[in-house]
């Protein structure tokens, strides 16, 4: 039997009766056992062959942009970093926002006070006293004596004034002491700091009905605070019979280690 | 420790200024369970370790009547607190081993106790009634742990001043 190159014309017949035959049997479906076999027999090679030409293709791809990439790399660094910028300008905006939302919807709600916002620069060098700095003084109309509120609660009361700045009682100072009574049962006591986060009230007498969770707010006795300034909720109750007066614990509503802004009640002039 | 030669009073008055605003605006960021470092105490401590007890007596003097004067309470008490705490350290310096890593953390620790007890002890003297057990350990308990962590920055901080003024 002589070579296929010998026999040019057979081999181009044959590949015409199989070319032949492929357009007749497809359509019939008499050649999908053929075809299976082909792509279960190619597919892995054909999987590995567009693995490594898809490598090679990026290959060339880096290597053409190597001279751009540096370029690239920096302009989306860059990217990044102002969009790093802006997403932190974005989250503060927010949390101002909120706290000027907060300080607006207390302004609304109190249309009868004068309300002055004051930013928090300052807190005490001392750990055991609880004062804050803020940036408004005698020159913006403050005067000593006034209180100091968020929209959260009272936070405490002018305590010196300078032309620019003013110094801020809080009420977690254990100087601090406000005349306060509970809202639902109208008994009258005194809220003193402790120097802690929490708040006493004190000389509440052992009778008065106190429950947890009951709002206490200021009395406006001894003309030092308005009234009904809310202070907090009270957080516990102690009863005991050889005592004269309970031991009220009450929560205040305000962070007073997170103070950023605060409103200072103008129109309010303390009785001394 | 050797004394160098004295820092130029300018230059100490303006580093005081500026440690005393760095108390009151930028340390509070740096408070842990409410409690913030005693940036201040740590320096004058740092100083008294570096240069001796007079010097760091002058500067926790000083530093002190700028604390007294941005704070609220009795003025003097920081005054007072921080030369107390001064003396401590130099009574301290010729009983351990000098030079050792674990000097400044352990005034540090010293110090933060004795401050504390010291400034309760004139707001208790001047009518500011605190509760005394919670106060003292809700405020000197994160205070040791601020000020140890604070301590070794601030005297290396100090010890470059100390090497650039000798």
């Amino acid at each position: 039997m002589g070579s296929w190159r010998s026999r040019p014309v057979a081999l181009v017949l044959i590949l015409l009766a199989g070319l032949l035959a492929g357009i007749l049997l497809r359509p019939t479906g008499y050649l999908k056992p053929a075809e299976d076999v082909v792509f279960t027999l190619f597919a892995p090679l054909q999987y590995s062959f567009h693995w490594v030409s898809t490598r090679i293709t990026r290959g060339i791809e880096t290597i053409r942009q190597l001279g751009t990439l540096q370029a690239r790399v920096n302009e989306l660094q860059q990217t990044v970093d102002r969009l790093m910028i802006e997403n932190l300008r974005l989250r503060e905006a927010e949390i101002e926002a909120t706290s000027l939302r907060e300080q607006l919807q207390f302004k609304l709600a109190n249309p009868t006070y004068e309300l002055l916002a004051a930013e928090v620069i300052g807190r005490d060098p001392s750990n055991l006293l609880h004062y804050i700095l803020i940036d408004r003084g005698t020159e913006d109309g403050l005067a000593l004596g006034m209180p100091v509120v968020t929209a959260r609660g009272l936070v405490g009361r002018i305590t010196t004034v300078y032309p620019h700045s003013s110094r801020v009682m809080l009420l977690t100072d254990p100087a601090s002491s406000v005349n306060a009574l509970i809202q639902s049962s109208r008994a009258t006591g005194v809220v003193q700091g402790q120097g802690r986060g929490d708040l006493t009230l004190r000389y509440v007498e052992q009778n008065e009905q106190v429950q947890v969770d009951d709002i206490v707010l200021t009395s406006g006795l001894a003309g030092n605070f308005p009234k009904r300034l809310v202070i907090g909720q009270v957080r516990t109750v102690q009863r005991s019979d050889v005592e004269m007066f309970q031991e009220i614990v009450v929560q205040s509503a305000v962070d007073f280690d997170r103070l950023e802004t605060v409103l200072v009640l103008q129109g309010f002039v303390p009785v001394d | 420790m050797t004394e160098g030669s004295a820092i130029n009073p300018y230059l100490a008055t303006a580093s005081l200024l500026v440690i005393a605003l760095l108390q009151t605006s930028a340390m509070p960021s740096l408070s842990w369970l409410g409690v913030m470092p005693d940036l201040m105490l740590l320096v004058v401590v740092s100083w008294s370790l570096l240069r001796g007890t007079r010097e760091g007596l002058l500067w926790a003097l000083g530093g002190g009547l700028f604390l007294d004067l941005l704070s609220g309470g009795p003025f003097g008490a920081a005054t007072l607190s921080l030369a107390l705490s001064s003396v401590i350290t130099g009574m301290g310096e010729f009983n351990v081993v000098k030079d050792s890593l674990w000097l400044p953390l352990a005034s540090s620790l010293l110090v933060t106790v004795v401050y504390n007890v010291a400034y309760w002890g004139i707001l208790q003297a001047t009518g500011r009634s605190l509760h005394t057990v919670y106060t003292l350990l809700r405020v000197m308990g994160p205070a040791i742990m601020v000020n140890a962590l604070v301590m070794y920055p601030t005297y290396w901080a100090m010890r470059w001043l100390h090497q650039r003024a000798s």
